[in-house]
């Protein structure tokens, strides 16, 4: 219990350091938070359901693409929310058929939606005035990252809450009994469709608000979204998975490594990504014997 | 009180059981059967881990061949598995625990730990079940299906893969919960190692009672 | 103008043909769903792009030493690190990760590359096709022929064996690390060498190997379906990726 506690002062230091940082690094960070609930709300399907997903991009990137073009329309900011709500139902669905699958193909499966998703996205062309969309995406007004900032720990502080609460309760006990063998948690009375159902949506939910702050944050859109760099990044992310903090902590790392990273080359970062990829399996057997 | 009707299986044209009819009111009934007889589909059928081709699975004269197992755990109608199927990186009290939940949520820990002591595991509670011998695994088994607190107890071989010490205490366990009255059916390959425990035999062989 | 469109997505789907058979030989012998295979096909692209000018047809070489020295690399590094077909199949998109960003870091000039060669062309049902289409042809017809062979011999039996229980397979004396070595390479020069015949056709750039990728893993789980073993698997295969190609008509 005791070492399950030491996760929040961790999680408030990150959220605090911030503050007192330069604009840049405070851009930085609050990019950090956002990818940092991202990696958290995938990790709620993989730590409490044994589903490793590697389309999450679909309710990240079409939230944040819809939220896009919703405000190309004329929708006020407001109504966002109700996008990401909706994007989190579709999503949830998806990903409850899919999970009928065995766990391997619904790996496969899910990688199929985000390349999909990300081969497709250039097509969106709006007209208006001149064309919008394509290769370029799409742009909302900018907010100040001090208000971002504010909605992003927010949203960081209750994926991280909800987990925790999430790992103690009676639901979450449940929850991992189907991760660890479906059958035998059928055969115990365990309504494991319904389980299986409730996380897909809980995931989706808290996935699809991270891609609301996330068009938020960079005022921007383009299919790249969807792209299967995002796709990996929890993944990765999580690879030293122990308790909920680790996830984060590992966020946080991947960001700032990938901006050190990509001031030697852009896009250098996704070299350290792929040689993360390849040993991760190694780097999760040692962290899973280790827990 | 449990009433199979001419229950038939058949997976691609290969028919695993045939009108199958039997009837358990009370005590143990042991089904018997060399590998590949039916023994295991037949209770997984009664359990509602598989649909039967055709036939019909009565519990109280009510019909609940289209019940999922969830709710005929509900009922009262658990099986174990042959293989124990633990949840691996769940501690054995979570194991438990997460068992006692079909009768409720409230003080499902303290419940879950008075039947850990009934079974004799309490030493375990705090073991992860992927660390267990085969031996302790059975218990676990048999501790999980008495934490739905069930009226009817499907057990699938449940002395295969044991050594003789092992066995013994199964057989144990088995006979306290006859005196309890749980009522029980028990596969097995030979007569012999039911003869203890079961009040009643029948022999399953190439998919039919015999 | 509908028999010009049935031709040109005949070719499409020749094209996809190939590329999924190497994709579904890799799940079904070495077991594991081949995500570098794209990348493969890319790096195919870039030596046609950096080679076929100045050598000509000897570029083949080239190709031949990159494709099994990147086959290789990936066998040794799913021995090593992935156990099981889904360790194996995140090792294989880190290692095509890995591919296509070095191929990004060596062309930082330009995102978009051109093979400026002239094209051959032949007029086939009304429908100008060029020589390296055509080749794509004479590729799969090789290929399935090859398989054909294979699977007459007796090595054939194996690899039915393998395709159905590697375990079983291992059990009886079949070599399996062997079949799985060779399939990884022979795949990976198959995948190349569509990437280097593709290129004159279209633009050259690090992730262009995903559209084809992901074409490919759906024929291979629509032909899946079918649940078919050997040759049998392999032809269904080629009839789907054209049939696909035919109805879909892009990808």
């Amino acid at each position: 219990m005791g070492k399950a506690w030491i996760q929040i002062p961790i999680l408030a230091i990150l959220l605090i350091l911030p503050l007192f940082t330069n604009f840049y690094y405070f851009w930085l960070f609050t990019l950090a938070s956002i990818f940092a609930s991202y990696t958290l709300s995938w990790y709620l399907m993989e730590r409490f359901c044994g589903r490793t997903s590697l389309g999450h991009t679909l309710p990240f990137g079409l939230t944040a693409y819809l939220s896009a073009i919703a405000y190309f329309f004329g929708y006020p900011l407001q109504f966002l929310p109700i996008i990401a709500l909706i994007v989190a139902l579709i999503s949830a669905i998806i990903f409850y058929i899919t999970s009928m699958l065995d766990r391997v193909k619904f790996v496969f499966a899910t990688f199929l939606y985000g390349v999909l998703l990300w081969e497709l996205a250039p097509f969106i062309v709006l007209k208006k005035d001149v064309l919008y969309g394509g290769e370029e995406g799409f742009s909302i007004t900018l907010l100040p990252t001090q208000t971002v900032y504010v909605f992003s720990s927010a949203l960081l502080i209750v994926t991280f809450a909800f987990s925790f609460i999430l790992h103690k309760s009676s639901l979450g006990l449940r929850m991992m009994a189907v991760r660890d063998d479906e059958e035998a948690a059928l055969a115990i009375g365990i309504d494991v469709k319904w389980i299986k159902l409730l996380n897909s949506f809980l995931s989706s939910l808290f996935t699809s608000f991270v891609g609301l702050v996330y068009i938020l944050h960079l005022s921007h859109v383009d299919p790249d979204v969807f792209s299967v760099e995002n796709a990996i990044f929890p993944f990765i992310a999580s690879v030293f998975a122990g308790g909920f903090i680790t996830p984060v902590l590992g966020s946080y790392l991947l960001i700032f490594a990938s901006n050190a990273l990509n001031t030697i080359s852009p896009q250098f970062h996704l070299v350290l990504y792929a040689l993360l990829l390849i040993v991760s399996p190694k780097l999760r057997r040692f962290s899973n014997a280790d827990s | 009180m449990l009433i199979v009707k001419e229950v038939s299986k058949t997976y691609n044209s290969h028919v695993v059981l045939k009108e199958i009819n039997l009837e358990l009111k009370k005590g143990v009934l042991g089904i018997v059967g060399p590998n590949g007889s039916g023994k295991s589909t037949l209770l997984k059928i009664i359990a509602g881990l598989e649909k039967p081709t055709c036939g019909r699975v009565l519990f109280r004269d009510k019909d609940i061949t289209k019940l999922s197992a969830n709710k005929r755990v509900e009922y009262g109608i658990v099986y174990t598995f042959q293989i124990p199927k633990p949840f691996y990186r769940l501690t054995v009290l979570e194991n438990v625990a997460v068992s006692c939940m079909v009768r409720g949520k409230k003080g499902v820990k303290e419940r879950a730990l008075k039947i850990c002591r009934m079974i004799g595991i309490e030493h375990l509670a705090d073991r992860k079940a992927n660390v267990l011998s085969q031996g302790e695994l059975k218990l676990l088994e048999l501790t999980k299906v008495i934490a739905t607190e069930p009226e009817i107890i499907l057990l699938d071989e449940p002395f295969a893969a044991l050594d003789k010490e092992n066995a013994r205490i199964v057989k144990d366990r088995l006979l306290e919960f006859k005196r309890m009255g749980y009522k029980m059916m028990i596969t097995a390959h030979r007569f012999r190692i039911l003869k203890d425990v079961a009040d009643k035999f029948i022999e399953v062989k190439e998919g039919r009672i015999r | 103008m509908e028999i010009e469109q049935l031709t040109i997505n005949f070719f499409s789907g020749v094209f996809l043909a190939v590329f999924a058979i190497g994709l579904s030989s890799n799940f079904r012998i070495v077991k594991f769903l081949n995500l570098a295979y794209g990348s493969f096909f890319t790096l195919g692209a870039y030596v046609a792009y950096h080679f076929f000018t100045k050598f000509g047809v000897l570029s083949l070489v080239i190709l031949l030493l990159v494709s099994s020295l990147s086959g290789a690399s990936l066998y040794i590094l799913m021995r090593l690190i992935g156990k099981g077909i889904l360790e194996a199949t995140i090792v294989s998109l880190g290692f095509g990760i890995l591919l296509e960003e070095l191929l990004r870091l060596c062309h930082t000039t330009g995102y978009f590359l051109i093979l400026d060669t002239p094209i051959k062309t032949y007029t086939i049902l009304g429908v100008e096709i060029s020589q390296w289409e055509v080749m794509q042809l004479g590729v799969l017809m090789i290929v399935l022929l090859t398989l054909t062979l294979v699977f007459k011999s007796r090595y054939g039996i194996k690899i039915k064996f393998i395709e159905e229980d590697v375990e079983l397979a291992s059990m009886y004396g079949v070599n399996h690390n062997f079949y799985e070595a060779l399939c990884i390479c022979n795949t990976s020069i198959l995948a190349t060498l569509l990437g280097f015949l593709s290129s004159p056709h279209q633009a050259i750039f690090p992730s262009m190997g995903w559209s084809i990728l992901v074409a490919g893993i759906i024929v291979f789980a629509i032909t899946s379906q079918f649940k078919l073993v050997g040759l049998k698997h392999y032809l269904v295969l080629a009839a789907v990726s054209i049939a696909y190609a035919e109805v879909v008509g892009w990808f």
